[in-house]
């Protein structure tokens, strides 16, 4: 156990950051999500939020056997060069401790540090139309709903996107704005090892 | 042919094999801790799907079959009773396809189907049921021709009418939305004409009908499957070689009349069940996915009812009649909006079409020569006149003979100005173009279509709005308005056309559930605002560029004439003249009135409905029964949340976009206001929404009856007028909420704080999908 990556403690329950050198939270991790979301994701998607990001998955410990109960999984990264976006990926919260603002508090704190850490422009996701548990969590945080995307899962439901604005770069039309920062840092440094 | 499991596995032809083990594990010692090694264009899509060896929700290998599955022999002979349930299973399987399922586990999971895709693949000229893996041997017997003459004949033709929608679907619809291919790469018999597939059929409908007493009762089942196989794929024979009378008074004759006897022949087979008992064990199985590289994950077999499966296949039939009679029907372009809009989009966004009706919707609406409905005259270029002067009338001087008004300038700027207008028709062509892709598109794609259309026409109108002023005010060349200003009839076009596209955008958002309910008041107040414009355009610009021209006609033209001396010019313009007078007045006078009384009318009833909802909106949240601030936990702004709303237009110069502060002065009117003036203002707003929804009822009824009685602009039996029967309803309902809710205030006039401890709103489907129903209950 790497207390190093405890975040915080609500109502007695530890909340971590995802420790990328411990296998069988990533065993644990990638157990419950496939058992609790209809999509089946290869072990490679897991690896590859995990280990770019890992400071994005935040996990809910049980305080007497240290299982995991839920996780949050995101990523953060340029959209088309101009806004920077984050992307929550998956959000699974055990059934037996549903309902006890959990899930709200892992969505509180992966919003707040892509707010803080890396200024975001925007976050958005993806969820079933009919999961309303889940569309009501993040709307009441004021993510809306942009587009719906028909039959988007594998179970042929259709899916809303949803989007929480940020900045003024979440509002504006991609052709109006210019290349963010980090762009121009990259680009930079690409000129320069030429 | 067994398939050994790998343990079993004796290899003994070795020299073709590669030894990799110890490259393989060189190759990993360079993987440090906690890397992904992947090649560059592996991205998180392709991950997502990526096969993971060993995880059986991920991996076929692991798929487990029986040994019946494996080794099933297609060639067997089949007792009647067996092929009329399989090839009843394989439409099961076909309509499970069109509304859900993947084809590995539909059509493909039959081994019949895959056994003569992968001979064809491996010879197109071998259409059989022998797998050389197998080795059978069997009698040619009767049961033996029912499998290789009649169930050939179905499976053939079935391949190739899924080869057919997979084409269509290729070009005019979403895969992976619209449909779920996975084609395991199969060539569905592309080679062989449709033709021989027919004669196939009626081949060997005819040499049942030869053998009838070998079948007894079962003769009519077998021969109405095959019927049906053979009219499904009479579709794609006729589809593109039917001659349509678009546009022509010519004789009309019923089109298409197959597909009502294909109706009937479905009707018939309704009393067929199914009996999956009697499907020959392992004929369909999960052998595709095991089989064959195969790129996508384990998935089980699923299934349909019949019923469902009958239903489809009749509303195939019967949607593909109606709408090629009613495209053979129409003689104008007013028809031709009403049927694309309500007898076309309308309907498919109520699901009422099939994914494969819907595409070949398209693929017979514009052709691949961009002609319409594959008329000869009627190419998309002449459409696009037709459309732009049948909102501004004919006469459109800038269409017809634009190189004259060159004469004054010297070469150069002539190319130049030539080349600025032909670019600029070009575009115009490429925005109705776009508009015209979206009548068969699933009602989620036509919004994303609708939102680019939004920019393609905004950008449309900023190119010809200054070629239009420029070439008026330089070259004296256009159409004039009364006033004697340029009338700029082509932009005026392109603004109608843009903001009936954002309005579309925005409403059509209700019926997709975008909106929560803190933003409806947004949504109709922009809305209204947007209708407001549209309305105001159509009076001010269009009206007066119709008035325009006939008075250029009525009046400029004769002054011209008198000016003239006697000679050749003035005999040719009195010539254009009197064409002008016979033809052209009329024609104007008809666009002219057709705009007045039901156009600009149908818009006005619309705002005044939403004035109505929006009355009744404020109330709700004056009595705090509904709340248009944000959600109150909300970790972003409010104004954040009104820009990204309003995204899609606010890149849009004109109507000028309303900045949050303007809605947020807007929005103070919905505060609530729980005192006597509140009370008052209330009962104000909702008396005055009630009279608004008597006005409303009445003026739809009276639009319904204008189209009732009107043979040109609508066609006959449109779903026009359901549309409207939806509105009124919708009116009704509002005004039934309107009742409740001012019984409600009355109850609790001394104290309306209480309204809200008892009472809260509840959302649900409305009568049209422009509002839902928005009741108060009680707590
Ligand atoms: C959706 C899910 C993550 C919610 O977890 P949770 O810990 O129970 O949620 P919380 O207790 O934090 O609830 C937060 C808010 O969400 C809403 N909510 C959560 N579950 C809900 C449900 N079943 N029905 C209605 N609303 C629900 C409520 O508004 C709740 O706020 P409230 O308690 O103040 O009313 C959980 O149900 C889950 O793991 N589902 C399966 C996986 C999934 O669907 N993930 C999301 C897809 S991206």
């Amino acid at each position: 156990m790497n207390d190093d990556l405890l975040i915080t403690t609500i109502n007695d329950l530890p909340y971590y950051q995802f420790d990328i050198n411990n296998q069988l939270e990533f065993k644990q991790i990638s157990q419950l999500i496939s058992i609790h979301l209809s999509e089946p994701y290869s072990i490679y998607v897991y690896w590859y939020f995990l280990n770019n990001w890992p400071n994005y998955c935040f996990i809910v410990k049980d305080p007497k056997n240290y299982s995991i109960i839920g996780v949050i999984i995101s990523k953060i990264e340029l959209h088309r060069n101009v806004r920077y976006r984050g992307y929550i990926g998956m959000l699974v919260i055990d059934p037996t401790y549903r309902k006890q603002g959990i899930a709200k508090n892992l969505v509180k704190l992966t919003i707040e540090k892509m707010e803080k850490d890396d200024l975001v422009d925007e976050i958005m996701l993806e969820t079933e139309v009919s999961n309303i548990g889940a569309l009501k969590l993040y709307e009441s945080f004021g993510f809306l709903r942009t587009k719906r995307l028909f039959r988007y899962y594998l179970n042929t439901h259709d899916a809303f996107r949803l989007i929480l604005p940020l900045s003024n770069k979440a509002h504006s039309r991609y052709a109006f704005l210019p290349l963010h920062p980090k762009e121009l840092e990259r680009q930079k440094l690409e000129l320069n090892q030429n | 042919m067994d398939l050994p499991s790998i343990k079993d596995l004796q290899i003994n032809n070795e020299e073709n094999l590669i030894d990799i083990t110890t490259t393989f594990f060189d190759s990993i010692k360079s993987i440090t801790n906690n890397k992904v090694v992947k090649s560059a264009p592996f991205e998180l899509l392709e991950g997502t799907r990526a096969l993971e060896v060993l995880n059986p929700r991920l991996d076929t290998g692991i798929i487990e079959l029986s040994k019946d599955e494996t080794l099933f022999d297609c060639s067997k002979p089949q007792s009647i009773d067996s092929i009329i349930q399989i090839q009843l299973k394989l439409y099961k399987c076909l309509i499970n396809w069109l509304e859900k399922d993947s084809l590995p586990v539909t059509i493909l999971s039959c081994r019949y189907v895959s056994t003569i895709l992968e001979n064809y693949l491996k010879n197109p000229t071998e259409l059989s049921f022998i797998d050389t893996r197998i080795n059978s041997k069997h009698e040619e017997g009767i049961e033996f021709l029912l499998v290789h003459k009649v169930l050939k004949s179905f499976v053939v033709a079935l391949c190739k009418f899924i080869g057919f929608i997979i084409n269509i679907s290729n070009s005019l619809l979403y895969e992976e939305e619209d449909l779920i291919t996975r084609n395991m790469n199969f060539n569905f018999l592309q080679t062989i004409p449709v033709e021989n597939i027919l004669d196939e059929l009626n081949d060997t409908i005819e040499w049942i009908l030869s053998n009838e007493t070998e079948f007894d009762q079962n003769t009519s089942t077998i021969i109405i499957q095959l019927k049906i196989m053979k009219y499904l794929n009479t579709i794609e024979s006729k589809i593109l070689s039917t001659k349509i009378n678009f546009l022509q008074e010519s004789d009309k004759f019923e089109l298409f009349t197959f597909c009502k006897d294909a109706v009937s022949e479905i009707e018939k087979l309704k009393g067929k069940e199914s009996d999956e008992n009697l499907l020959p064990v392992g004929a369909f199985s999960k052998f595709i996915q095991v089989d064959l590289p195969n790129r996508n994950i384990p998935a089980e077999l699923t299934d349909i009812d019949l019923e469902t499966t009958y239903n489809h296949l009749i509303n195939i039939f019967s949607t593909i009649h109606t709408f090629t009679n009613q495209a053979n029907q129409i003689i104008a372009i007013n028809q031709l909006q009403d049927f694309l809009y309500y007898n076309i989009k309308y309907p498919i966004s109520d699901s009422k079409f099939s994914v494969f009706s819907r595409g070949l919707f398209q693929l017979f609406f514009i052709r691949d020569d961009k002609s319409i409905f594959g008329s000869h005259e009627m190419t998309l270029t002449n459409l696009v006149v037709e459309l732009v002067e049948n909102l501004i009338g004919k006469n459109t001087i800038i269409l017809l003979n634009f190189e004259s008004c060159l004469s004054q300038l010297n070469s150069t700027q002539k190319a130049e100005l030539l080349k600025l207008y032909n670019q600029n028709l070009n575009d115009l062509e490429s925005g109705i173009y776009h508009n015209l892709c979206v009548y068969g598109a699933n009602f989620c794609r036509s919004q994303q279509l609708i939102s680019k259309s939004l920019e393609l026409w905004d950008t449309i109108q900023v190119s010809w709005e200054p070629f239009e002023f420029h070439v008026f005010n330089k070259l004296q060349f256009g159409d004039i308005l009364k006033t004697g200003e340029g009338a700029i009839s082509i932009t005026s076009y392109i603004y109608y056309s843009k903001m009936c596209s954002m309005f579309e955008f925005l409403i059509n958002g209700f019926e997709t559930e975008v909106y929560k309910p803190f933003e409806y008041y947004l949504i109709y107040w922009y809305g209204e605002y947007l209708l407001l414009n549209i309305i105001q355009h159509l009076k001010d610009r269009i009206i007066n560029i119709i008035l325009g021209k006939i008075n250029y006609i009525e009046t400029t033209i004769p002054n011209k004439i008198k000016k003239l001396k006697n000679g050749p010019k003035k005999t040719q313009l009195k010539q254009i003249q009197s064409y002008n007078q016979e033809v052209i007045i009329p024609q104007l006078t008809k666009t002219l009135n057709y705009n007045q009384d039901y156009l600009i009318k149908s818009y006005e009833v619309m705002r005044q409905l939403i004035n109505c909802q929006i009355s009744y909106l404020i109330v709700l949240s004056k009595l705090k029964l509904m709340d248009f601030s944000q959600p109150s936990q909300s970790l972003t702004s409010q104004e954040h949340l009104y820009y990204l709303r309003m995204k899609p237009y606010s890149s849009i110069g004109i109507p000028e976009f309303p900045k949050f502060e303007q809605f947020q002065k807007i929005l103070k009117i919905t505060e609530p206001q729980l005192d006597f003036n509140g009370l008052m203002k209330s009962i104000e707003l909702l008396a005055k929404a009630k009279n608004g929804l008597g006005d409303v009822i009445k003026d739809y009824e009276s639009l319904t009856r204008y189209i009732q009685n009107d043979k040109h602009n609508f066609i006959k039996d449109s779903l026009v007028v359901t549309w409207y029967q939806q509105l009124i309803e919708s009116a009704k309902l509002l005004d039934s909420n309107i009742d409740k809710l001012s019984k409600i205030i009355q109850a609790h006039k001394n104290d309306l704080s209480n309204v809200s401890n008892s009472y809260k709103n509840e959302i649900t489907k409305g009568k049209h999908k422009y509002f839902p129903n928005i009741s108060i209950v009680n707590i």
